[in-house]
């Protein structure tokens, strides 16, 4: 009973994790309606940015996520200006292959700087937690504590400020948006950075527990795109529930069937929540958008 | 107040308004009407600054503001209520009006506005925490207008806004139109209603096939037997 808990306890705190660097994608697709498949290189590049502050400066991510943080969200503004902005306007494949083509560059940029060598940091804390026969990360914790906060404070955000009801109203209709004065383009740049600025907060969280590397990006985006779509595409409580799903499902598996399968059996749930909830568990049917799921 | 020089638009290639002059003096109201396709509504949504591609001048109290992108036209004192309303549906009525005064200068005054909107629409005051989408027709038509009077605009576009609703509620806006009026707004109003708006409007315009073909007093374009069988084929 004890190692269920323990299994089930570690799942949640982990998928918290996917969760938050998941929201940063289902936030961009909720008000822009794009999926941006350089998300996964978004929060390699962060990860580098955590692994050098703790390098170079001695500093643990934590702290280092003050720097990270802003620093991604002014990467994702110049990314928005230079490539997603002026695709936006095009059919859908021009945002699909353009975002593609960035994360292949993304990836062999960080080849050529940092080679292909794995990147870690020396452990920040020694000790777990123990309640009980339970053992609990401090960092996983601190992830999840994060997590929370985060996606109680963007909710806050879009519901209760002017900028949230801005982009509620750019998602509802985006043209009436602009009659009312709403600059719906700097609404899109402003999410866009902001979506970014979260992979890099994320990054922050993850670099304490995995090794950086050019495609790490690659492992988690995957699993990123699973929570998005799972959630229900463009809800933020949706992704912190999906995240969970298959952060217990990865952690259940891989304890007593076998950690190589993990992935195969969030898949399975994937499979099975798109045949019977196409909508994802928290998406409102034809409307996967940020604020339309009351 | 609102003045239109030569005005061609377009949908891509095709031209859809064709050297479109009109005047819409200050405290006026002038009615626009034709029958459907005519470009009443891509008239609108140039003056907005939306859709179309144009050649030509639309003047704001003499300054130029069609290269203005649209969502700064609020600003400048031009809003338009567009066709069907347009509402964000899933946010409440109160939200819907906040909205409305998102432009700096309007919101810095949105508490008093509300009030005024208030006042004047009181069908909006019963219903701030209801979600718009869920309300009648009528009752969307006061919200989409009183989002309208939230960014303080002194020239207000109304497109076909009687579309769709009970009689009793066409009688409730054009009393408002007038009401607005001598609050000293300009309309500018686009009407499928021939009667209605001849009736209320000072002044009107006959769009057909994207060009002007008439104009004059309301209340004499409505006796004009050429409107009456060749444009809206009353």
């Amino acid at each position: 009973m004890s190692t269920l808990t323990q299994l089930v306890l570690s799942g949640i705190l982990i998928g918290s994790v996917y969760a938050l660097m998941s929201i940063g994608l289902t936030l961009i697709f909720g008000v822009l309606r794009i999926v941006n498949f350089a998300h996964g290189e978004f929060l390699m590049i962060a990860m580098y940015g955590g692994w050098a502050f703790s390098n170079l400066f001695g500093l643990n991510p934590y702290v280092a996520a003050l720097a990270i943080v802003p620093a991604m969200f002014l990467f994702g503004a110049v990314v928005y200006w230079l490539v997603i902005s002026p695709a936006l306007d095009k059919p859908h494949l021009v945002v699909v292959f353009a975002t593609m083509a960035l994360s292949i560059f993304l990836q062999n940029a960080a080849l050529m700087a940092m080679t292909a060598d794995l990147r870690d940091i020396p452990p920040i804390f020694n000790r777990s937690i123990t309640i009980g026969p339970i053992f609990l990360k401090v960092e996983l914790l601190l992830g999840f504590l994060i997590t929370i906060l985060c996606t109680v404070g963007l909710q806050w955000m879009i519901k209760k400020t002017y900028l949230g009801k801005a982009i509620r109203a750019t998602v509802q209709d985006g043209e009436a948006a602009m009659l009312m004065g709403i600059p719906v383009p700097r609404i899109f740049l402003i999410t866009f950075a902001g979506g970014s600025a979260l992979v890099g907060l994320a990054a922050c969280v993850m670099v304490p527990l995995f090794s950086v590397f050019p495609s790490v990006g690659l492992n988690f985006v995957l699993i990123a795109f699973v929570i998005v779509v799972l959630g229900g595409m463009g809800s933020i409580e949706g992704a912190l529930l999906g995240g969970i799903c298959v952060g217990v499902m990865q952690s259940l598996s891989g304890y007593y069937i076998a950690p190589a399968f993990g992935q195969m059996f969030f898949f399975v749930l994937f499979l099975l929540v798109m045949i019977f909830r196409p909508n994802g568990l928290l998406g409102q049917k034809g409307a996967a958008m940020i604020g339309m799921n009351e | 107040m609102l003045e239109v020089k030569h005005l061609d638009a377009f949908y891509g290639a095709v031209q859809v308004l064709h050297d479109v002059n009109l005047f819409v003096g200050a405290g006026e109201i002038v009615g626009l009407v034709g029958a459907n396709a005519a470009g009443k509504s891509s008239l609108m949504f140039t003056l907005a600054g939306l859709r179309t591609t144009h050649q030509g001048d639309v003047l704001l109290e003499g300054v130029a503001i069609d290269k203005v992108p649209a969502y700064e036209r609020p600003a400048r004192g031009l809003v338009l209520v567009p066709e069907r309303r347009r509402l964000f549906p899933f946010m409440t009525v109160l939200e819907n009006l906040e909205i409305g005064a998102y432009a700096a200068a309007a919101r810095t005054v949105a508490r008093q506005t509300l009030n005024e909107v208030f006042a004047l629409l009181p069908v909006l005051a019963d219903r701030r925490k209801q979600v718009a989408g869920s309300m009648s027709g009528g009752e969307q038509q006061m919200l989409a207008i009183g989002r309208a009077l939230m960014a303080k605009p002194r020239v207000l576009l109304l497109d076909e806004p009687t579309e769709g609703l009970a009689p009793i509620y066409v009688k409730l806006l054009f009393d408002l139109v007038i009401d607005l009026r001598a609050k000293g707004l300009t309309v500018l109003i686009v009407e499928q209603n021939v009667h209605h708006v001849l009736h209320t409007a000072d002044r009107a315009y006959v769009l057909e096939n994207g060009r002007i073909v008439m104009e004059g007093q309301g209340k004499t374009l409505l006796n004009d037997e050429r409107l009456k069988t060749a444009y809206l084929g009353l």
